[in-house]
């Protein structure tokens, strides 16, 4: 079984993801905060974090950065609106693959890819 | 050179006193004048600065050599940075022949005032049409300028601030149409699914409240515009009740178990419905973006007003909460940010408008407490200069009024 976890405040972004990415032998978890996610994650080890970048407190960059130091194997994600080079900049510092959100189409496309090439390895 | 003011008696003295008298009314005249004066005689030597050249220069007139003449006079060119060459220098143009019009120049004594300014010269020669020398009269422009280059920044700065606006505009609607577009594809691919799991009326509640949502934004941003533009909101007001808009609001928020709705009593009142929806969605919304707990709203009556109070329990306004309903003004320094900051400001417009309120400060306890007052506007006087007209609308009276 594989598995997905979103992480968006937005509760309409995190029913419209968890069906959109949703499949037959597939898990999708969903968090509303950092907090929540980091539960989620040390629980399941998502295969595929999906993070919105903002969230009241904890926003997904940080929360990037926090996983980090966090024991899991997922594909972390930044799923946001945010399209300013500062966003760019720290994401890619912190090796993240940045889409936006007009593009839902390239993100299911990554979690289709990322969880079948977890398949094959 | 001593001032006189005395006119010249001419005929009183001998010529030569005359003579004396003559020279020194044209001096005091030149000395009374704004414009810098400056003569130089047919071998370029200066023989004529007046009281303004004086002070520009922060020097008399000098037997200095041309080719030192910038140095010592500190002649620069029009931007300030380099000293001009001898062929450059205005009094020499002239002198050479040429018409001076407005050649800019700015002069930076060592320990005075940097000045800008705009030089007009030409040769001087006598009846005959011998070469006497040239004369350059330089106006000081340096206030004049930088005027035009304050007021050159401002438009900039007015530029900058509506790409930032359009920008942050377009962001905001990227996510409800984001989850527009998401859910109207999963109807079209996976409508089975969803009509065997039963989450079809999820699906079109989330998507009623993400166009909602979009139609505050542009709402928001229409009233945005015409504060700008008119300074005025164009109330619609109708009889309302304020404690049924609430609990709709609380209802439908996709968050409904993070939300308390405490209501006093009957609530109507005479509002514009679709701003203060708009108004107490944008302090829910807020509530929700900068704060992770429950948020308590309640609504109470208090004699002539209504009261809503919508209280978090994050990090807070701050020490200047009242800048938040600045234009552009977001609850966090972050500039990645994203956002139009346009909320409050335009929620407190319409509080203004309805002859209400909206403050913001911190709670007692921590987190953030705003407060819309509004009038209920019920009384008798303020129906009596009430436009009693009927309309189509469901209301029992509306009227349309503009506040500033």
């Amino acid at each position: 079984m594989s598995s997905v976890l979103i992480v968006d405040d937005d509760h309409d972004v995190r029913l419209m993801l968890r069906l959109r990415l949703g499949a037959p032998g597939r898990t999708v978890l969903a968090a509303p905060d950092a907090a929540t996610a980091l539960s989620l994650v040390a629980q399941h080890d998502p295969h595929v974090i999906v993070l919105d970048y903002r969230m009241p407190e904890v926003d997904g960059l940080e929360l990037a950065a926090r996983l980090q130091h966090v024991e899991h194997h997922g594909r972390v994600v930044l799923y946001t609106a945010h399209a300013t080079r500062a966003v760019a900049d720290r994401a890619d510092a912190l090796g993240l693959r940045m889409i936006l959100k007009g593009e839902l189409d390239r993100l299911c496309e990554f979690v289709d890819r990322s969880l079948a090439s977890r398949s094959a390895a | 050179m001593e001032r006189r003011s005395a006119p010249p008696s001419v005929g009183v003295g001998s010529p030569r006193e005359d003579l004396i008298a003559r020279v020194e009314f044209v001096e005091a005249t030149l000395d009374s004048i704004e414009e810098g004066i400056v003569a130089c005689d047919a071998d370029g030597n200066l023989v004529l600065f007046n009281d303004a050249t004086r002070r520009f220069h922060g020097l008399p007139a000098q037997p200095v050599p041309q080719d030192l003449l910038a140095e010592h006079y500190d002649l620069y060119d029009e931007t300030g940075d380099r000293l001009l060459t001898v062929d450059e220098i205005p009094l020499l143009r002239a002198l050479a022949g040429e018409e001076v019009a407005e050649a800019g120049m700015v002069i930076q004594p060592r320990h005075g005032e940097r000045r800008r300014l705009v030089a007009t010269g030409r040769q001087v020669r006598d009846e005959d049409g011998r070469l006497l020398g040239a004369v350059v009269a330089m106006h000081d422009v340096t206030r004049r300028l930088e005027a035009e280059e304050s007021a050159a920044r401002l438009r900039a700065e007015a530029a900058r601030q509506r790409d930032e606006l359009l920008a942050g505009v377009s962001h905001d609607m990227q996510t409800p149409l984001a989850s527009i577009l998401g859910f109207t594809q999963l109807l079209d691919d996976d409508l089975e699914l969803l009509i065997a799991s039963g989450q079809v009326d999820e699906v079109t509640r989330a998507m009623r409240r993400q166009a909602d949502h979009l139609q505050a934004l542009v709402g928001q941003f229409l009233d945005y515009t015409r504060l700008s533009t008119t300074a005025t909101l164009e109330l619609h007001r109708a009889e309302m009740d304020l404690a049924g808009m609430l609990a709709e609001l609380v209802d439908t928020h996709a968050c409904a178990d993070r939300l308390t709705l405490a209501v006093d009593g009957p609530l109507v009142l005479l509002g514009d419905v679709v701003r203060l929806r708009r108004v107490v969605g944008n302090l829910l919304s807020n509530a929700m973006r900068y704060s992770d707990g429950q948020i308590e709203v309640h609504a109470h009556s208090t004699g002539p007003d209504v009261t809503v109070t919508v209280r978090d329990h994050g990090p807070g306004l701050g020490d200047d909460p009242d800048a938040l309903f600045g234009r552009f003004a977001r609850g966090d320094t972050d500039s990645d940010v994203d956002g139009t900051g346009l909320g409050l400001y335009v929620s407190r417009a319409i509080a203004n408008a309805h002859g209400g309120s909206l403050v913001g400060s911190d709670a007692a306890g921590g987190g953030a407490c705003f407060v819309l007052t509004l009038p209920a506007g019920l009384d008798t006087a303020g129906r009596d200069d009430r436009d009693e007209r009927e309309s189509g609308d469901y209301s029992p009276s509306t009227h349309t009024e503009v506040a500033a």
